[in-house]
C-alpha cells in the first residue's frame, strides 16, 4: 500500500504524496520539535518542511525495497543539523557553564503552566541529552534504532543514556512521590 | 511516603503528558501539506540540484550508469578482497599493530570481524576508526560540548590521523569522553581486552581509557576506566589497555577514551580482542568503591569535589574526610547545602550504585553499611530495588524486591551504627540498585557498606518476590508485606479482626495531599497465566473530620513483558465505614507476567483496618490482554 502510494508520487502524484505526508506528519514534527528545542518553534517548523521538500526532490531515488519512515527520519535529522550549524547557539563562557543547565532546564520545563511538576523536577536532574532521548523516545515514539539514527550516537550508547535516564527518574519519583489519583486509575 | 512500586508503564504516560504539554501537539498535518505544496516542483526524477546538498548525491544521469556501475563492481571486488586480507590478519592475532580499518561496528551485528563466535585468545572482536568517535554525555560530568574534539592531521600514529579531545579553561571536576559500542552476546564467558595508543599534553586532573560491560538492560556487569592509574601530563604515543571479563548475562560493551580536567589527549589504533586467563582483569564486577576511599568513583548522586554548585533542585553528597567510620573518607548529606531555591521539607537525596543483577540470580543479598546520623527530621536509610527489565527500551521495570528501611529509619541523632536491608534476587532480576536516601533536615554520613550473598537463615527485609501469597490475615504480623508509610504508619491491631486474632491498621495523619500509608505484596505471576482471578479483602472505615473522597484504594495488577493489567479502579470507597465490607477486584492475568501485586493504601487522612486478604482462581480468563 505504502509502496503503490510512493510509486505513484515518485511519478509526480501529489496527491500520494499528500497521503504520505498525512500518514508521517506527526513523527516529523515530534522528532523535530525535540531535536531543535533550543530553537524556536517555527525553526523547527521549517525543518519539517524542508525535509519533505528534500523527500520530493529525492523520491526518484528513494529504494522500493526499502521502508520509508527510516528515510523521511534521515531526512529530517540531517535539516535540523543544517539550522543548527546556520544559527549556531550562542558559545558558551567557560566560567558560566553552570548557569546554562539550570536555564536551559527552566526554558525546557517550566514553559506554560506546568501540571507535573513532580516528573519535571526529576527531569532537571537530568542531563540535557538524555532528556532529549527521553523526549524522542516518548514524545515522538521513535525506536531505539531510530533514535540512533537521528542523533547520530551508537545504538548502544542511545541505549544506555535512555535506560540511566530512566533509572534516575524512577530512583527520583519512587522515593519522593506517592501515588497520586489518576496513576491507579486503569 | 515512599511508594516501591513506582508503576512504570504510568511512567511512560506520565512522560508522554508531560512532553505534549511542554513541547505541544503537532500541527494537523492538512497545515504541515498546505505549507509544502506551494513549494513542489514537478518530481525530477532526476535532476535534483539539492539546495543545502551536502547530504544528498547529485542524482545519476543516465549517460553515466554505465561508469557508474562499473566502479561499484570493482569497489566490490576490493571490499571482497580487503575482507579477505582482513579476516586474515585478525585470525594471525594482531593485536599491537595498527588496527586494521574497516567500518565501525555498531551493536547490529554487522561487523565482518564479529561474526564468527569464538573464545581464542587474540580473536579480534573489533578495530574501530577512532577518528568516528563523538563526545558524548554518556561518560560526562554534564558539560561535555564545552570540551573541544577533532581529527588531527598533523598528530599521527603509523600514518593516520587521530582523534583528540581538549579542553584548556575548564573546572577540573569537568570531564568527557569519545566512545564507542559493540555487541557482546557472541563472547559471553570471555575475557576482553580494550587496548589503544593515546597521547597526551599537559593533562591536569587524568586521562585514560574505560570500558564497561552492560547487560540488556543496560546495567553495568563490568567496568574498568583506569581511574586508579590515571594519566597526568605530557606523554608521547603509548598502548594502554583495560581488561574485563564478559560474564553470563553481558550483552554490550562501551569503550573510550575519558580526559577530566583539562589538557589534550589523543587516541588512535583502538582494538577490541578476546584474551585468555593469563591476562589479569583490570576490573572488577560491582559495586565499587564501598568504602568511598576512592571518592565518589562508581556513586552517583555526589557533587563534584570542590567543584560548581549543584545546578539541580537537588541536594548532592559530599566526601566528608574528617568525619569517617575508618579509612580516609566518608559520604555525607548536610541539609544546609540545600540549594537556595529548595525547601528542606522537600528535600529528597540519595546515592546510588546501580549494576546488574545476572550474577546474583538465586541469591540473598545483604547490603549493609555504618551510618551516622545528626538532626535527622524526616525518613533516611538504606536502600535496595530489584528489578527485571523486559528491554531497555521501557520505561518501566518490574518491580522483584524493595526496601528502603521506612518501618525502620534513621532518625534524629546517632553515632556511627550498622544498618542493612536483605532481599533476595529472583532469576528473571536483571538490575540492582542501592544506596543511602536522605530526606528533610539535617546531616547523614555513611561509610564502609558492603555487599554480601548470605544464607537463607538471614531474613529479609522489605518485600521480596513471594512464590505464592501468604499471610493474608495478619496472623504472622506483616511478614511478607511492605508497609509503606507516611507517619504513624502501619500496626498491627489484636484488638479488632475480621478473621483471626488481629487485623493490619493503617494509620494516616491529617496530612497534605502527599500523605499516604499503604501495604502491598508481590508474588510471582506464573501460576496464574491465562486465568482470572480475584483479590478480595475486608476492609473497615476510616475516621477523619476532614474525609475527602476518593481516599481509599485497593488494587491487583499484574506486571509483565507487555506493561501492567490492572483490575478495575483501584479507588473502591469514597466514605467510611463502620463496619468491616468486602472489596475485590477481578483480574485477567496475561501470559508471560512476571508478578502480580497487591495492594492497599490510604490517602491523605484517617484510619483503616484490613484483614483477611484473598487471591483465588476463577478459572481460565475472559480476555487475554497484553497491552
Amino acid at each position: 500500500m505504502e509502496t503503490d502510494l510512493i510509486r505513484r508520487a515518485q511519478k509526480g502524484d501529489q496527491d500520494a504524496f499528500r497521503e504520505i505526508v498525512e500518514q508521517y506528519a506527526s513523527v516529523t514534527e515530534r522528532t523535530a520539535r525535540v531535536l531543535m528545542q533550543q530553537y524556536s518553534r517555527p525553526e523547527a517548523e521549517d525543518a519539517v518542511q524542508e525535509a519533505w521538500l528534500d523527500a520530493w526532490r529525492g523520491l526518484s531515488r528513494f529504494d522500493l525495497e526499502r521502508p520509508f519512515r527510516p528515510w523521511i527520519l534521515t531526512l529530517l535529522a540531517n535539516r535540523c543539523r543544517m539550522v543548527a550549524r546556520k544559527k549556531s547557539l550562542p558559545t558558551l563562557p567557560y566560567d558560566a557553564h553552570s548557569d546554562v543547565e539550570d536555564s536551559l532546564a527552566t526554558e525546557l520545563y517550566t514553559v506554560g503552566k506546568p501540571r507535573d511538576e513532580e516528573l519535571e523536577g526529576a527531569l532537571t536532574q537530568l542531563e540535557e541529552s538524555q532528556r532529549q532521548v527521553i523526549a524522542l523516545r516518548f514524545y515522538a515514539d521513535l525506536s531505539l534504532e531510530e533514535i540512533a539514527e537521528v542523533t547520530g550516537a551508537p545504538l548502544g550508547t542511545v541505549k544506555s543514556r535512555l535506560h540511566r535516564a530512566l533509572a534516575r527518574l524512577r530512583e527520583w519519583l519512587t522515593h519522593l512521590h506517592p501515588i497520586s489519583e489518576k496513576e491507579v486509575r486503569p | 511516603m515512599n511508594d516501591p512500586h513506582s508503576d512504570d508503564t504510568e511512567l511512560e504516560e506520565r512522560l508522554r503528558a508531560h512532553y505534549s504539554q511542554d513541547l505541544g501537539e503537532p500541527r494537523p498535518p492538512a497545515r504541515l501539506w498546505a505549507q509544502i505544496m506551494p513549494q513542489l516542483t514537478p518530481p525530477r526524477g532526476l535532476p535534483g540540484n539539492q539546495t543545502d546538498g551536502e547530504w544528498m548525491p547529485s542524482p545519476v544521469q543516465p549517460r553515466n550508469r554505465v561508469l557508474l556501475v562499473r566502479l561499484i563492481w570493482a569497489a566490490t571486488l576490493l571490499l571482497v578482497a580487503g575482507g579477505i586480507v582482513a579476516l586474515w590478519l585478525a585470525q594471525l592475532g594482531r593485536t599491537d599493530g595498527y588496527p586494521l580499518a574497516h567500518n565501525d561496528p555498531q551493536l547490529t551485528p554487522t561487523s565482518t570481524l564479529a561474526i564468527t563466535p569464538t573464545h581464542v585468545p587474540g580473536k579480534v572482536i573489533s578495530t574501530p576508526i577512532t577518528t568516528t568517535w563523538q563526545l558524548d554525555t554518556l561518560k560526562s560530568s554534564g558539560k561535555y560540548y564545552l570540551y573541544k574534539q577533532g581529527t588531527d592531521g598533523d598528530v599521527q600514529y603509523q600514518g593516520v590521523p587521530s582523534k583528540f579531545i581538549e579542553a584548556d579553561a575548564l573546572e577540573p571536576t569537568e570531564f568527557a569522553s569519545l566512545h564507542h559500542s559493540i555487541p557482546l552476546t557472541d563472547y559471553v564467558g570471555s575475557r576482553i581486552r580494550f587496548s589503544a595508543y593515546l597521547k597526551l599534553e599537559n593533562v591536569t586532573r587524568g586521562t585514560g581509557l574505560w570500558m564497561e560491560v552492560l547487560n540488556s538492560a543496560a546495567a553495568p556487569m563490568r567496568i574498568d576506566d583506569m581511574w586508579n592509574r590515571r594519566l597526568l601530563g605530557t606523554r608521547d604515543w603509548k598502548r594502554y589497555e583495560v581488561v574485563l571479563d564478559v560474564p553470563e548475562g553481558s550483552d554490550y560493551a562501551l569503550f573510550g577514551v575519558q580526559l577530566q580536567g583539562n589538557g589534550k589527549v589523543w587516541v588512535n589504533g583502538a582494538s577490541v580482542e578476546v584474551v585468555g586467563e593469563d591476562v589479569a582483569v583490570t576490573g572488577d564486577p560491582p559495586p565499587y568503591n564501598l568504602g568511598f576511599e576512592e571518592g565518589e568513583h562508581g556513586w552517583s548522586g555526589f557533587n563534584p569535589p570542590g567543584g560548581s554548585p549543584p545546578v539541580s533542585r537537588s541536594l548532592k553528597a559530599d566526601l566528608d574526610r574528617g568525619v569517617v567510620h575508618s579509612g580516609s573518607t566518608s559520604a555525607h548529606f548536610n541539609s544546609a547545602n540545600l540549594p537556595k531555591d529548595a525547601k528542606v521539607a522537600d528535600n529528597y537525596s540519595a546515592i546510588s550504585q546501580i549494576f546488574g543483577a545476572e550474577e546474583f540470580r538465586g541469591k540473598r543479598l545483604r547490603f549493609s553499611a555504618y551510618v551516622k546520623a545528626d538532626g535527622v527530621d524526616s525518613l533516611s536509610g538504606l536502600w535496595m530495588r530489584v528489578s527485571g527489565m523486559p528491554t531497555a527500551e521501557q520505561a518501566y521495570d518490574i518491580l522483584l524486591g524493595y526496601d528502603d528501611m521506612n518501618d525502620r529509619h534513621i532518625r534524629g541523632s546517632s553515632d556511627w551504627h550498622t544498618y542493612d536491608v536483605v532481599l533476595d534476587v529472583p532469576d528473571e532480576a536483571n538490575v540492582i540498585l542501592m544506596g543511602l536516601r536522605f530526606g528533610g533536615e539535617g546531616q547523614v554520613w555513611i561509610d564502609d557498606a558492603k555487599l554480601e550473598i548470605v544464607g537463607d537463615d538471614v531474613p529479609t527485609t522489605g518485600m521480596s518476590l513471594h512464590e505464592a501469597p501468604g499471610n493474608l490475615s495478619f496472623e504472622a504480623g506483616l511478614a511478607g508485606w511492605y508497609a509503606y508509610s507516611s507517619l504513624p504508619g502501619v500496626k498491627l491491631d489484636s484488638s479488632l479482626a475480621h478473621d483471626g486474632q488481629v487485623s493490619a491498621s493503617l494509620i494516616l495523619k491529617e496530612t497534605p495531599s502527599q500523605g499516604q500509608v499503604g501495604l502491598a505484596q508481590i508474588v510471582r505471576a506464573q501460576q496464574y497465566w491465562g486465568k482470572r482471578v480475584r483479590v478480595s479483602a475486608y476492609i473497615k472505615g476510616w475516621e477523619s473530620p476532614n474525609a475527602q473522597p476518593e481516599s481509599l484504594y485497593f488494587t491487583a495488577t499484574a506486571f509483565g513483558p507487555g506493561g501492567m493489567v490492572r483490575g478495575e479502579s483501584g479507588l473502591v470507597a469514597t466514605g467510611p465505614s463502620d463496619a468491616w465490607r468486602r472489596y475485590e477486584q477481578v483480574l485477567d492475568v496475561p501470559p508471560g507476567s512476571l508478578t502480580i501485586e497487591l495492594r492497599v493504601w490510604l490517602e491523605r487522612s484517617g484510619q483503616i483496618w484490613v484483614d483477611d486478604v484473598r487471591l483465588e482462581e476463577l478459572g481460565p480468563a475472559e480476555l487475554t490482554p497484553t497491552p
